[in-house]
């Protein structure tokens, strides 16, 4: 028995909702992509794997639609929406991330949907929400909605200007928040048997990490800034082959014990500024902290230094690319990542469950689908002919 | 709506910090029950940052982190060595649908907080313990908190000013985030699970392993194609989409955001930068992958164009032509500024009872979602004082008596 077994969820075009779709496919919902007949415009965003199929070659695509069936049908004209209607009438769940009004334009928006399918959950995600002055603003990539909510304004150093977050994952993050969204509505429609239009704002989701600057700024009066261009570096620390990461987190005594236990002074510690650094968990490092840190580094690599420094108890992680995490010992042992193979992408090594639940054994093995792979499979249960399906191709419905 | 969503739920809540607090917290704004778990020896330590002026009592009151992440919960104390205190939690267990908690894997063992354990109380039981790197494998005993998982995952990587020779470091914690959604999604779907089979279970949340199943494209473009991608500064990371940065604009430390995805989007915004089409009919500027190909340059004439233009000129000017360009916006302009939000009603005041203390009211973060129109609005109170509801629940939770109550504190059940 899987947690959402028999929950039925069609998925619209658009990067948005996508891991949210991912993780309910990983927890045995049955999850149908409905694209156009070109395919999801995420077919067409990199990385990408050169010299295959062009409708096949993403990798982006690749990832965040694991376990999912693919449709086409053109929803923006009648006879595709008319069929998209029938596919309502067994879902329990759409995700859509179209500009608000678009479904609406095409009669397919959720007051008119919840008429022929009672109960259902619709969530509706984009950047600045349904409603509001902005709400018809354009983000064409999460860049956007970082700069106009998110941590951007607090990360980066003064005069070379804020730095983003990339790749996407700002996007995927706020589409979880959209998951909980549908679990909760879904979990009250156990209960009531009613439905749910849920409307996420991406900016809104990327406002709640930015809690400490929110803080900040009304304990001080105003907002952090950008760090200062000779601001002392804080936590890395360079060590023989590249950089580790310390926080002393209130492990002062420790971190004492390291530096003499390796030969250093440090009488210099005994002056009173340095006191903080024993009861407080966020502390500033100062130039001779950091030079002493750098001195300590440089007799370890950096997978030395995080060995010993967490032996020590203090909290200490190796500056890594993600590339190394496929050889990361830890994740290894634990079975994180999962090869899956797919038709054109071939076999690969794939992240699997976020989270392991012990009481049940999630299908994180299947790949992302071809395009239209499931057309025949999903249209036959609506009663549809080979023939009829012909038909369709013909006139670019589906 | 007629009912909260989760009011059927009750949460007991032994987590800290943030990414735990913040995902129980979010069950609360939906209505679920959450019963805090601290003790006068070991509190949150959440609470001792971001003080109102002239708070010098952490236990008392929190500052304005710990009340963002904790305003709704129940809070009790309990010392969980104690024989009378651990009485108590079990009784707690008893009644509770989630024991929820984020220690190291040693420390959740040593409190016997197993699901082993607990299941033997609560037949029914759902667990999760939400630690660094999980209940079990080498580094699972390590110390480690948001940065410190960013840095292992290579998420700090991914942000820095290209040609530098180190990112930028100490990125905001957002490995909390993807722990406090991971502890989200899968408490719902453990509770989805008993409902169809009565059975609970333990989850085993490794916040290192929510955050790097955000990275699994990076991964396969690794896998594929052997490019060690370095710095990038704001550029796009697989170059779908130029121009893609920030950009100086008039005045002090002002800044806007500009993306262009598709030729549609490159069309509208030449004609706003170059009315007269003197340079973006260039070859150089002609696809998206021109344009990637040619990005400083770009990058350098999209300046010129920006610095002479206040940030909330240039948002205006290009939305209007559907082009994606914004202000960046800081904490004070989302605070006291963004009419947007204004108008959605997201932040709401946080207003504490009369004191000395400065200021008296906060502001805090909402729900970032509606369901049915519907999301916690308006003024709300700070969590309460430590242990404030200790009494309550002992008494009208678990239906104790005066007597017993007094008992228990004899026996230092609730320091």
């Amino acid at each position: 028995m899987k947690p959402y077994d028999g929950l039925r969820v069609l998925e619209l075009e658009g990067a948005a909702g996508m891991y949210c779709g991912k993780i309910l496919s990983f927890l045995g919902a049955e999850v149908i992509k409905i694209e156009s007949p070109e395919g999801d415009i995420c077919r067409k965003k990199g990385p990408f794997k050169p010299g295959v199929d062009d409708t096949e070659s993403s990798l982006y695509y690749a990832y965040f639609n694991t376990g999912k069936k693919s449709i086409t049908l053109d929803i923006s004209i009648p006879q595709g929406g008319e069929i998209f209607k029938e596919l309502v009438k067994e879902s329990h769940v759409i995700i859509e991330s179209f500009a608000p009004g678009q479904l609406k334009s095409w009669g397919l928006d959720y007051d008119t949907l919840k008429e022929i399918r009672p109960g259902l959950i619709m969530l509706s995600i984009t950047p600045f929400g349904q409603s509001g002055p902005h709400s018809g603003w354009n983000a064409s990539s999460d860049l956007i909605v970082d700069a106009m909510g998110g941590p951007m304004a607090d990360a980066g150093i003064e005069g070379k200007g804020p730095l983003h977050l990339g790749g996407d994952i700002m996007t995927a993050m706020a589409g979880m928040y959209g998951l909980f969204a549908i679990q909760a509505a879904y979990h009250n429609y156990l209960f009531t048997n009613e439905g749910a239009h849920i409307d996420l704002s991406q900016q809104e989701c990327f406002i709640t990490w930015k809690n400490q600057s929110l803080g900040f700024t009304q304990v001080d009066g105003k907002s952090p800034g950008l760090r200062k261009p000779d601001a002392v570096r804080q936590g890395l620390v360079r060590c023989k082959d590249g950089f580790a990461f310390v926080m002393i987190g209130g492990k002062w005594k420790e971190v004492l014990e390291w530096f003499s236990d390796t030969g250093q002074d440090i009488s210099v510690f005994d002056n009173p500024v340095y006191a903080q650094h024993a009861v407080e968990v966020l502390t500033r490092w100062d130039t001779v902290l950091l030079e002493r840190f750098n001195i300590l580094g440089s007799n370890y690599t950096k997978t030395e230094f995080m060995l010993e420094g967490q032996r020590r108890r203090i909290p200490v992680g190796v500056l890594e690319t993600p590339d190394t995490l496929l050889e990361n010992e830890h994740l290894k042992a634990r079975g994180y990542f999962r090869e899956v193979e797919h038709p054109v992408l071939g076999r690969l090594l794939y992240p699997g469950e976020p989270v392991k639940m012990s009481g049940y054994s999630q299908l994180t093995g299947v790949p992302a689908p071809l395009l239209g792979e499931h057309n025949k499979e999903v249209y036959s249960r609506l009663g549809y002919s080979l023939e009829q399906l012909e038909d369709f191709r013909q006139r670019n419905i589906i | 709506m007629d009912r909260l969503p989760l009011s059927d739920i009750t949460i007991l809540d032994l987590t800290w910090v943030i990414a735990g607090p913040l995902a129980t917290r979010l069950f609360c704004d939906l209505g679920a029950r959450v019963i805090k778990v601290e003790s006068r020896k070991s509190f949150d330590v959440l609470r001792s940052g971001c003080r109102r002026k002239g708070n010098d009592d952490p236990r008392k009151e929190g500052g304005w982190n710990y009340n963002d992440l904790n305003h709704g919960k129940m809070h009790i104390t309990i010392n969980l060595k104690s024989e009378k205190g651990r009485e108590v939690f079990e009784e707690l267990v008893r009644i509770s649908d989630v024991v929820v908690s984020n220690f190291s894997a040693a420390a959740f063992k040593k409190l016997r907080l197993t699901y082993e354990e607990l299941r033997e109380i609560n037949p029914g039981i759902i667990v999760m313990n939400a630690s660094g790197l999980g209940d079990w494998g080498p580094f699972s005993s390590f110390v480690t908190f948001a940065p410190i998982l960013q840095s292992m995952t290579g998420i700090e990587s991914l942000v820095g000013y290209e040609g530098a020779d180190s990112p930028l470091g100490s990125y905001p914690p957002v490995a909390d985030y993807m722990g406090s959604l991971a502890v989200c999604n899968y408490l719902m779907a453990a509770l989805e699970f008993r409902r169809k089979t009565g059975k609970g279970q333990f989850l085993d949340l490794s916040q290192g392993e929510a955050a790097v199943s955000y990275l699994g494209h990076i991964l396969l473009d690794w896998q594929v194609n052997r490019v060690k991608k370095g710095l990038r500064g704001n550029h796009h990371y697989a170059d779908c989409a130029a121009p893609h940065n920030v950009y100086q604009c008039l005045g002090e430390n002002q800044w806007c955001a500009i993306s262009v995805a598709s030729e549609k989007e490159w069309k509208a915004f030449a004609k706003i930068i170059d009315p007269c089409g003197e340079w973006t009919n260039s070859e150089k500027y002609s696809s998206t992958e021109a344009r990637v190909a040619n990005q400083k340059e770009l990058d350098e004439r999209i300046s010129r164009w920006t610095r002479q233009k206040t940030a909330k000129e240039v948002g205006e000017l290009l939305q209007a032509a559907g082009v994606s360009g914004v202000p960046v916006q800081n904490s004070e302009d989302l605070l006291y500024k963004d009419e947007h939000l204004k108008e959605r009603k997201f932040f709401r005041k946080m207003v504490f009872p009369p004191s000395d203390r400065e200021p008296d009211s906060f502001i805090v973060n909402g729900l970032p979602f509606f369901i049915n129109g519907y999301r916690p609005t308006g003024d709300l109170a700070p969590a309460p004082e430590m242990g404030w509801d200790t009494r309550y629940v002992v008494e009208n939770i678990l239906g104790k008596s005066r007597e017993w109550y007094d008992e228990a504190v004899k026996a230092e059940a609730f320091i």
